[in-house]
């Protein structure tokens, strides 16, 4: 299994290393206070959720599919490397942001408390973690090119019905004449634990809906 | 001497095409040569013994045991190389390393230095040749007891192709090996195959040795009038045109000793295929 974990690593190298000069380019700006070191964690998990993707798009082009089940593996592990692959590009993506925003908060650069901008991209994270929790086993289920399709017509309608919920309310201003509480330092240690925990039900239980679709695919 | 294939009534049914049912047996130590024309089920049937797809019906057995225990000792390459673009030559060794335990680096390097191949050189910029190298490689790595090969010699050159086949015939020197290629370069397998099993449109019509296939089987050239007193049951099936008139016969010995006017030539794998798809059947 570490074999294939590996794999999706190295076929990523190209991408994760552009990624990695995006982000050393976004933290540099934000180190000179040119944008909000927010930004900097939103990239991060907006990357990391693409990786999946590309992924299986990799894979499709190289049919790798029909050669990786001919190894001594199995399908449930095959699907399993894929999972643990995705949670170690997370916990990867979590470990940087936390290093970069401490840094951010120590040179001065972060309008925001550190606890409330842990909190704002363990959100995001949560966020991330859902849309590839949906994600895989459309992935599975219908190949990367038409599951890239339907999730891009399902963050649509979300974008849309949250558009539709907010107009009436009064857009943005609404959400700024907000008055929440800045969290503790507990709550913000407390929160991220939580959900990172939420997280993994949610791709546990998509585990099970990808293992179900690779398990009677036909190649 | 064990089989280290069996196939009984495998058959994988799709809406418009049927593969099987499938009988088959390779024996260790031995090569079974498979041969059909396109879409004939070659490739459906490795993916069927593998569990790549599933079989509609009908019982695998690998190396004397289900396939998925078997993974482990075998050895494929299909019609095309499966590393991804993104990778390099030497990075398909740690992945593979970590999924086989028997795999042995110096034997991956040395078939790398046998086929020309540098560890650095990432795939994209491989030929086709060089990829079918690599999954070769890749393929004989981990010591495997039985090779499933998918036109595994297609796109190379002939001194890489003999190379090849004499490594194949080094491989089945020991009775608990055996190979199945599918091939349509014949001449290969009538280079190296102990067996021949030919497939056509999704049926398997002849399974047999090879030299007691192309020894019982003949080329009969003749006029038509010639042709029309011939015992129909020697044709197997008749090519026409407007200068000749050929026909695939069984039983060479026999025909020749009933019919010592007329002339019967060797045939090949090659001919016969063709005989039996494009000649009239009798």
């Amino acid at each position: 299994m570490t074999g294939l974990i590996l794999k999706d690593f190295l076929i990523l190298r190209k991408t994760l290393r552009s990624y990695l000069l995006m982000l050393a380019i976004y933290v540099a700006v934000a180190f000179l206070g040119y944008w909000s070191a927010s930004f900097v964690g939103g990239f991060m998990m907006v990357m990391v959720s693409m990786l999946p993707m590309n992924v299986f798009a990799y894979d499709k082009q190289a049919k790798w599919d029909v050669y990786g089940l001919s190894l001594p593996v199995g399908r449930t592990k095959t699907v399993a490397a894929r999972y643990l692959a995705v949670l170690i590009m997370f916990a990867a993506s979590a470990v940087l942001t936390t290093v970069v925003s401490v840094a951010l908060n120590i040179a001065g650069r972060m309008e925001e408390s550190l606890g409330e901008y842990l909190l704002a991209c363990t959100v995001c994270a949560v966020l991330a973690m859902l849309v590839n929790a949906m994600l895989l086993p459309f992935l599975y289920k219908f190949g990367p090119e038409r599951a890239r399709m339907m999730f891009f017509g399902v963050m649509g309608v979300i974008v849309l019905l949250i558009v539709a919920f907010l107009l009436p309310l009064g857009g943005l201003e609404w959400i700024k004449s907000l008055e929440i509480a800045e969290p503790t330092f507990a709550q913000a240690a407390v929160i991220p634990a939580i959900a990172a925990l939420a997280g993994a039900a949610l791709l546990a239980l998509s585990f099970l809906l990808s293992r179900h679709f690779y398990g009677t695919k036909d190649l | 001497m064990t089989n280290c294939i069996e196939l009984k009534g495998l058959v994988k049914q799709y809406k418009t095409f049927t593969l099987g049912p499938v009988d088959l047996k390779v024996p260790g130590g031995s090569i079974m040569g498979l041969i059909g024309e396109n879409g004939a089920g070659k490739t459906t049937l490795i993916k069927s013994m593998l569990g790549i797809t599933r079989p509609t019906a009908g019982a695998v057995s690998l190396l004397g045991t289900a396939p998925d225990r078997a993974k482990a000792d075998i050895g494929i390459v299909l019609d095309d190389c499966f590393f991804s673009e993104y990778l390099r030559v030497r990075d398909v060794e740690s992945v593979l390393s970590r999924v086989f335990k028997t795999w042995d680096k110096g034997l991956y390097r040395d078939y790398l230095d046998k086929f020309g191949l540098a560890g650095s050189k990432n795939i994209r910029e491989l030929s086709r040749g060089m990829r079918m190298k690599l999954s070769l490689a890749a393929a004989l790595a981990h010591r495997p007891k039985l090779l499933l090969l998918d036109e595994a010699t297609a796109g190379l050159d002939p001194v890489v192709r003999d190379e090849i086949l004499d490594e194949f015939l080094a491989f089945v020197s020991d009775d608990d090996h055996a190979i199945l290629i599918s091939s349509h370069i014949t001449s290969d397998l009538e280079k190296v195959a102990d067996y021949i099993a030919y497939l056509h449109q999704g049926r398997l019509l002849l399974c047999d040795e090879k030299d007691r296939l192309l020894e019982s089987y003949g080329r009969l050239v003749c006029t038509r009038e010639d042709l029309e007193l011939v015992d129909r049951g020697y044709i197997v099936a008749v090519r026409r045109s407007q200068y000749s008139t050929e026909a695939l016969i069984r039983r060479k010995g026999d025909f020749r000793r009933a019919y010592p006017r007329l002339t019967v030539e060797p045939v090949t794998l090659d001919e016969l295929m063709v005989f039996i798809v494009k000649g009239e059947q009798a």
